[in-house]
């Protein structure tokens, strides 16, 4: 395609330009040669001037020498007294003393010959300045002569040659004519040259020509144009243009001034000046095909989109499927696709007229055609019931052939008894302008089928008046499907009404709108029932969830019962519902496991007990052995009768400090036993230490084993219940002497050690014994895990839940070196406040 | 001789008082003791007297300490206190060689005469440690010749049956024997013989076959 338009832009470009090339050539010549000729004209009027100011220039020369003082002078005192008449003073090479120095005048004239003759016009001096002699004919010059040089420059043929003379009188100091100055110069090309400063084409040449045969008399350059030439044989080759003189009045020959250009020169000057036309035209042709073929392109580009587009509107609009655009003139093309395009609009706005034409002729066929097709049931009837329409969906949901009920009445054959009635009052109110408001209505009626089956269906019937009468056009949907949907939406309420959990909804006002058989005891806990507010408690939490969307867990309780409710609100909707459950049993579980849970604590706090009984025994046997023999040693002094009273009060106050022992041991004893509900005290971690390590020294010593206390020096408190604490260090150290029975008597060692962390209170139990196996480590707190023979595995566990229920951690680290490492964690208390539960 | 002092060895502080005060009733020498360690530190063999000792201390058991006082030939009656019912403990400490054990909290006359026994029982003992000392101390100025033919003769072997196993002449036996009488300080036969029978020389049995 560019290739076609660079071909095009080319060849038009290529054509104009030799079209052009021809003519301007011709024309270019034509103007040149005039141009030309004009010029030359110029020139040779140019050339006549100056050749008229240099012969005026000798003539003012002559003048200014005859003025001179120096001549003047000369002539004055009669220089050629004594002279003969015809003996002339030849001045060759030499200056004459009449003569103005050289450098004064050499720039204005060069003449041949300088002449100063007497008043008689007889020659006595000559001033030979050329290097041609003087002709001899000018030895005497006549009065006539001299006259006409006066006025002005003369010109004379003298001996075959053309002469220029100028002359001037010379007066002397009295102003008495003294004689003339005569100047001479031969015009030939020397002069011719001296006149003609420069010339206005380079090898033209300028030429005197005398007499009628126009004879060349002298040439500015000899060696192009040679004197005695005829200028008719150098015509040919050389342009000529002249000019006679008419102001240097001589009669005996005509000169004329000519000045001659070699054609040659100008056919040169005239090539090159077509050379540069014709390059020039070159380029701007080239800068014409360039952009000419450019906007070719441009415009075929532009051509071929129209193309398309008009091709592809074609394709679209009318379905017509023009021909591609391939190759080939777009031009063309565009002139082919868019009467193609013409036609075909025009041929489709005729078959859509006649489309038009067809359809509104068929409309009516049409309309029954859709009535027929309407999947909804359409029957017509007249203003006394009677079945003017009957379309094929009521055909087939009445089971009815068309032919069967037409004309009949509508009422009786498909309507149930019950509404027949309705229906004629209907159309008869709307007929007597009373309308009773059966017409537009949505009315569900059980419709009977042909067969006596009956389907429920919604029923429109709406007037229409056609011409002066007026039908009635009964719509009638099955509403099986609607109903059927109805009544398993219906079933799904049923999920919440059939709950055995409470489900209610609210509204935004906080009434209950609607409560399952399921929520009867929970209303009744609140006091309400279904329809009336809810209590407040339930009410602002209902508000905040609806508030915030979110779901809200709450728990009711009242009494003995007690309701885990989750509110759901529907935010768009604007109420929440509540799922409620009855969590009463499960908190009474709850609490009863807690009681278990207690008891079984104590249980085996009682077993542990029952395990030290021993232990407790001795501890309360080393005070009353004590006192019993306090009490002798008294008695046997007092039988004695040598007892100090301060002694015996000594001995009495030792008996009082041990009964008072025993009581102490007695009451740690029932702390320990005794069955209580567990209280929270702040008690220091040191006292518990201290109390547990007591009921266990004899159980301690018996095993030969030792216990060492490590105990932090401040007093730190911890919130717990001090018996159950003791228990579980009880238990540790019990654990630690049963582990160490296979342990060196010797080496049986316990250390116990408390200190805190940042918020955080520890106790370390360690033994000496050999520690818990990796089995034991990840079972050690299992219930009836035991590695004891005796054991029932439930000391740790036990023990574990209760550190845990005080918010601490029991946990065990183990070595087979340095025996088990028993540590409980508790929380730091420092309120200080004895504050019970 | 010097006074027998009781020792009163026990970790309880109360007890210690307490037993000494009631000891102390009765005129003895009481010197108590919180551990065994410290007792024993106190202790050397030559001290009279008798040991009062709660057999669960803490560090050096009751037992270990009679133990270590066996060893030491410091044969000072232990009396053993115990807790109530800790018989197996008991049993052990009468096998190791405690002289008596009460129960606590004992009847004290009961107490009282369990430590006049013992403190009698060390007195004897102290006597007899002293005599068997004499002997031995004899005893070893004989040659070994004199020393068979001792033993021997305390056996109730004939001269003549002992030249016979020593192959030597009856009448070097009977040098032999004078040498060994006289050496043994012995006045009679009789007397050589209970000598021998003190440092274990002779058994009873063998003495019943003599």
């Amino acid at each position: 395609m560019p290739f076609k338009s660079l071909m095009v832009g080319l060849v038009c470009g290529l054509l104009v330009w030799a079209v052009l090339d021809v003519i301007q050539t011709r024309s270019l010549e034509k103007i040149f040669s005039d141009h030309l000729q004009g010029q030359l004209d110029a020139a040779v009027i140019e050339g006549r001037i100056r050749f008229d100011q240099h012969v005026k220039r000798q003539a003012r020369t002559i003048k200014l020498l005859a003025a001179n003082t120096l001549i003047s002078d000369y002539l004055s005192h009669d220089p050629w007294r004594g002279h003969r008449d015809d003996d002339v003073i030849y001045y060759k090479n030499l200056t004459p003393e009449w003569f103005p120095p050289v450098s004064r005048w050499r720039g204005l004239m060069q003449p041949g010959h300088v002449l100063l003759l007497d008043t008689s016009g007889r020659v006595r001096e000559d001033y030979q300045v050329s290097r041609e002699p003087l002709p001899d004919e000018l030895t005497n010059i006549d009065e006539l002569l001299l006259r006409q040089t006066q006025q002005q420059a003369y010109m004379a043929m003298i001996s075959g040659s053309p002469y220029l003379f100028a002359s001037e009188p010379v007066l002397g100091r009295d102003g008495q004519r003294r004689g003339y100055l005569l100047l001479v110069s031969r015009l030939d090309s020397a002069f011719l040259r001296a006149s003609q400063d420069s010339l206005p084409t380079a090898g033209a040449v300028v030429a005197l020509l005398g007499g009628d045969e126009r004879r060349v008399l002298a040439s500015s350059s000899s060696r192009v144009l040679g004197v005695d030439v005829l200028l008719d044989s150098v015509e040919h080759d050389y342009l000529v243009t002249g000019q006679s003189f008419f102001d240097y009045g001589s009669s005996d020959f005509r000169l004329q001034f000519v000045t001659l250009v070699p054609r040659t020169q100008v056919a040169v000057i005239n090539a090159e000046v077509l050379d540069l036309e014709r390059r020039q035209r070159v380029i701007a042709a080239l800068a014409f095909v360039l952009a000419f073929t450019l906007v070719m392109v441009l415009v075929s580009g532009r051509i071929n989109r129209l193309l398309h587009r008009v091709t592809s509107f074609s394709q679209r609009t009318l379905g017509l499927n023009m021909r591609d655009i391939g190759s080939g003139d777009q031009l063309i093309l565009l002139e082919q696709q868019i009467g193609v395009l013409t036609t075909e609009v025009l041929e489709t706005r005729e078959a859509m007229r006649k489309h038009h034409e067809l359809q509104l002729s068929e409309s009516e066929a049409f309309k029954a055609a859709i009535l027929e097709a309407a999947l909804d049931t359409i029957i017509t009837v007249d203003h006394n019931g009677r079945i003017l329409e009957f379309n094929s969906a009521a055909e087939k949901a009445f089971g009815y052939p068309k032919s069967q009920v037409m004309n009949r009445e509508l009422a009786g054959l498909i309507m149930p008894d019950e509404f027949c009635e309705t229906f004629r009052a209907g159309i008869a109110s709307y007929l007597a302008d009373t309308p009773d408001g059966l017409m537009g209505q949505r009315l569900e009626v059980e419709t009977v089928r042909h067969d006596g089956s009956s389907f429920p269906a919604e029923l429109v019937v709406t007037p229409a008046q056609v011409g002066e009468e007026t039908v009635f056009t009964a719509y009638v949907q099955d509403i099986t499907r609607r109903k059927e949907a109805e009544l398993e939406i219906q079933l799904l309420a049923n999920f919440a009404r059939e709950n055995p959990n409470p489900v209610l909804r609210v509204d935004r006002d906080n009434r209950i709108v609607f409560a399952n058989l399921a929520s009867e005891p929970l209303l009744s806990m609140w006091g309400r029932a279904s329809g009336e507010m809810l209590p407040d408690e339930i009410a602002r939490i209902v508000d905040s969830a609806l508030n915030s969307g979110v779901d809200v867990e709450h728990e009711s309780e009242q009494g003995d019962r007690m309701y885990s409710l989750v509110i759901s609100p529907m935010q768009e909707f604007g109420y929440a519902d509540i799922y409620g459950r009855d969590v009463s049993e499960t908190r009474r579980v709850e609490a009863q496991s807690r009681r278990n849970q207690a008891e079984l604590i104590h249980v085996s706090r009682f077993s542990t007990m029952g395990e030290m009984a021993a232990g407790l025994a001795h501890e309360l046997n080393q005070p009353l052995s004590a006192i019993v023999n306090y009490a002798r040693g008294c008695t046997r002094r007092m039988n004695k009768g040598d007892i100090p009273e301060d002694v015996m009060h000594q001995a009495l106050d030792e008996i009082t400090n041990q009964a008072e022992r025993a009581g102490e041991i007695i009451r740690g004893l029932r702390a320990l036993v005794q069955k209580r509900e567990p209280i929270r005290e702040a008690v220091e971690i040191n006292h518990i230490i201290e109390e547990s390590v007591r009921f266990s020294e004899y159980e301690a010593k018996k095993n030969g084993a030792t216990i060492e206390l490590d105990l932090v020096e401040d007093a730190l408190e911890v919130r717990v219940d001090m018996v159950q604490i003791e228990q579980v260090v009880l238990n540790l150290i019990r654990n630690a002497l049963d582990a160490m029975q296979v342990t060196d008597m010797s080496e049986r060692n316990i250390w116990i050690r408390t200190y805190s962390t940042s918020d955080h209170v520890e106790i370390s139990v360690r033994d000496s014994g050999p520690g818990v196996s990796d089995k034991g480590l990840d079972r050690i707190f299992h219930p009836f895990y035991t590695e004891k023979p005796q054991g029932m595995g439930m000391g740790l566990p036990i023990s574990k839940t209760i550190i845990e229920a005080h918010d601490g951690e029991l946990w065990v680290q183990s070595d087979k070196e340095a025996g088990a490492d028993f540590r409980i964690r508790l929380p730091r208390f420092e309120g200080g406040e004895k504050a019970d539960e | 001789m010097s006074e027998p002092t009781v020792f009163v060895v026990d970790d309880d502080e109360a007890m210690r008082n307490s037993l000494r005060w009631l000891i102390e009733s009765v005129g003895l020498k009481t010197e108590t003791h919180d551990s065994a360690a410290s007792f024993l530190e106190a202790y050397y063999p030559g001290r009279t007297g008798c040991v009062i000792l709660d057999v669960r201390m803490p560090g050096l058991s009751g037992l270990e300490l009679q133990d270590k006082l066996s060893f030491q030939d410091a044969n000072i009656p232990i009396i053993v206190l115990t807790g109530h019912g800790d018989v197996p403990m008991a049993v052990r400490a009468m096998k190791s060689g405690a002289v008596d054990f009460l129960e606590k909290p004992c009847n004290d006359q009961l107490l009282l005469d369990c430590i006049q026994h013992a403190l009698d029982q060390d007195a004897e003992q102290k006597a007899d440690m002293s005599l068997k000392t004499d002997i031995k101390s004899h005893m070893a100025q004989l040659t070994p010749r004199e020393h068979d033919v001792l033993e021997m003769v305390v056996e109730g072997t004939p001269n003549k049956e002992i030249a016979a196993a020593l192959g030597v002449s009856t009448r070097t036996v009977e040098v032999h024997r004078a040498k060994v009488m006289e050496k043994m300080q012995a006045n009679s036969l009789a007397d050589l013989v209970r000598m021998s029978m003190v440092i274990g020389l002779v058994h009873e049995e063998a003495e019943a076959e003599g």
